[in-house]
């Protein structure tokens, strides 16, 4: 257990030699959070409410910085993998005495890890000084904390099972594109679920998307223990659910790798 | 005692072919042509603790497929095999704790951290006692002159510099036996020579057995003592590399590049290959004329901007090898 920790801590170690790449990303996070900023100050205007769908236009915004935050931080590690599947290279990782996938997944924690906690940074200091409010509470942090971490667990596992299908499609990047807009849809990245109509609200409760994006930063700005323990309950089910389908996946890989030889 | 014991190992390839065109495509899909690639067919021999043993050919002749049956990373057809005691394809994790892996193509260093991260990365990897990995690199970094590379990041070192560490990480966990596919593929010969050296010295002090693949003959010479080659999936010459040498190797090429033109050159043994201008390249048969004779005597006739002087290729010596066989 300890070897994927230090897995996890040499792959966050090296973000700090991309860091160029890092302060670049922190523009990305100014322009859309002032964007969206704009964009909602208006449609609060126009609209003449105080309250949109039970948010007020502060806790849309911060609302809207946390999921962004989580966004900007999520994995590429399918790339990574993939790639590796294609250029036969991943025969030669079973030559150590590490489970692949999951020195891949400690591998992609530690790149999200620290670009996580920059982008946090960022948006807070974009917002704060956008709006000059912080609509959320310590008890709402600390829950945003513990379930983005989750969230980035379940982010990280999907992007290793993304990887993985590279064993049976050749070009897995459409899978990623289709993942990452349906986290902005249905997982709740650009309008919380409180404004979807009841039926889609109850289609995305159910599926995985909406508890890497919706519920930690619904957390945050409208923290409510029932809420938090139910969210919480969800991401560590379908985070078993990842890891038992990682695990087949991979057998399945495997048997593939160690006949064909990769 | 013996580390490696082979028998019959037999690896077919089953590949699906497609061919050309929209009918191709489709008929791929519901009714794919399977074609049998043998790539290794029975092989048999045996390998004792301390070994030195090489195994050449040329490219496609199953050498890497041999290595990743031993690894455990490839399962064979058919036949059998013991490394260290176990069958590598069923207990691969237990074995790679004893046994390090050097793939020439692929490197197994964190390509933008210096390979000391790495390093740490691996000890943790295999276990290795904080103490104990302390004493075991220091004493690596000094056998193979890697302590100015230490901190340097991976992309930023030269192929060379970049193998002596690659070897050196697969060291780290002192492995038993230490397989080597191809190990100074891509290096210019002074390197090449260098990491010869060094795999040498490190079998002489610790007593790893070595098994190393090439298509470079120059790579058995100096290295091992014994040298098993293979050709399309089978083993065709088994014994010492002063035999192989003595007996298959009798020709040397030297190319050279002139400061005049060539006006050919007197003497038995020598033949022109081919010269274009002022480049000229000769195959020196060392049994009837010493290389060192020839090489002489062709600076003192000729000003010479360059001499290459080069075993032949694999392709030849397997060529000798059969038809010493068939006669």
């Amino acid at each position: 257990m300890i070897r994927y920790g230090f897995v996890l801590w040499t792959s966050a170690r090296q973000q700090w030699v991309y860091r160029a790449e890092l302060g670049l990303r922190c523009i990305s996070m100014v322009l859309f959070m002032g964007v969206f900023m704009a964009l909602w100050s208006t449609a609060f205007g126009v609209s003449g409410q105080q309250e949109l769908a039970g948010y007020r236009l502060a806790e849309m915004v911060w609302y809207l910085a946390m999921t962004e935050t989580i966004v900007l931080s999520t994995s590429r590690v399918f790339v990574e993998i993939s790639e590796a599947v294609k250029a036969g290279d991943l025969a030669y990782t079973l030559a150590r005495p590490l489970s692949y996938p999951f020195y891949q997944l400690a591998n992609s924690l530690g790149n999200s890890a620290p670009r996580f906690l920059l982008n946090l940074l960022t948006a807070a200091v974009v917002v704060t000084l956008g709006i000059r409010q912080v609509a959320g509470s310590p008890a709402g942090l600390v829950a945003f904390l513990g379930m983005a971490t989750l969230a980035l667990l379940l982010d990280s596992l999907i992007a290793v099972l993304i990887g993985l299908s590279a064993f049976w499609i050749e070009e897995v990047s459409p899978a990623f594109w289709i993942y990452q807009k349906l986290l902005f849809t249905v997982g709740g990245m650009f309008l919380p679920l409180e404004m979807f109509p009841q039926w889609l609200r109850r289609v995305a409760g159910w599926l995985p998307f909406q508890f890497i994006t919706y519920v930690p930063a619904r957390a945050f700005v409208a923290f409510e223990p029932g809420f938090v323990l139910r969210s919480v309950a969800g991401q560590v089910m379908y985070a078993v659910v990842l890891v038992v389908l990682i695990t087949v996946v991979w057998q399945r890989a495997q048997r593939r790798l160690v006949v064909h030889g990769g | 005692m013996t580390t490696i014991q082979v028998e019959g190992l037999t690896k077919t390839f089953i590949t699906r072919e497609k061919q050309p065109g929209l009918r191709g495509s489709m008929r791929a899909l519901f009714r794919p042509l399977r074609r049998e690639t043998p790539a290794v067919k029975d092989i048999t021999f045996t390998v004792e603790e301390g070994e030195r043993v090489a195994f050449i050919g040329p490219n496609g002749a199953g050498k890497s497929t041999t290595i990743k049956m031993l690894v455990g990373i490839l399962h064979p057809t058919s036949g059998q095999a013991l490394v260290l005691g176990k069958v590598p394809w069923r207990e691969r994790a237990r074995l790679a704790y004893d046994i390090g892996a050097v793939f020439g193509q692929k490197s197994q260093l964190w390509y933008h951290l210096p390979p000391a991260d790495s390093f740490d990365l691996l000890a943790r990897i295999y276990e290795v006692e904080r103490a104990t990995y302390r004493q075991r690199l220091d004493y690596l970094v000094e056998l193979f002159e890697i302590g100015d590379h230490l901190q340097v990041p991976v992309r930023k070192l030269s192929l060379g510099e970049r193998m002596r560490c690659e070897i050196a990480a697969s060291l780290l966990h002192h492995p038993r036996i230490l397989f080597l596919d191809e190990p100074t593929i891509g290096l210019d010969v002074v390197v090449k020579q260098r990491i010869r050296d060094l795999i040498l010295e490190l079998n002489q002090q610790e007593g790893v057995t070595i098994f190393l693949t090439s298509h470079d003959a120059g790579d058995v010479e100096v290295l091992c003592k014994r040298a098993m080659v293979i050709n399309h999936g089978e083993v065709i010459y088994d014994g010492r590399v002063s035999t192989l040498r003595r007996d298959y190797i009798h020709a040397k090429t030297v190319s050279l590049k002139l400061g005049e033109p060539w006006q050919g050159f007197d003497g038995p043994g020598v033949e022109v290959l081919k010269h274009t201008g002022y480049g000229v390249k000769l195959k020196v048969d060392t049994t009837v004329a010493p290389i060192e004779e020839v090489v002489g005597r062709l600076l003192a006739q000729y000003s010479i901007a360059d001499i290459t002087v080069d075993n032949p290729p694999m392709e030849e010596i397997i060529a000798r090898i059969y038809t010493r066989r068939n006669a």
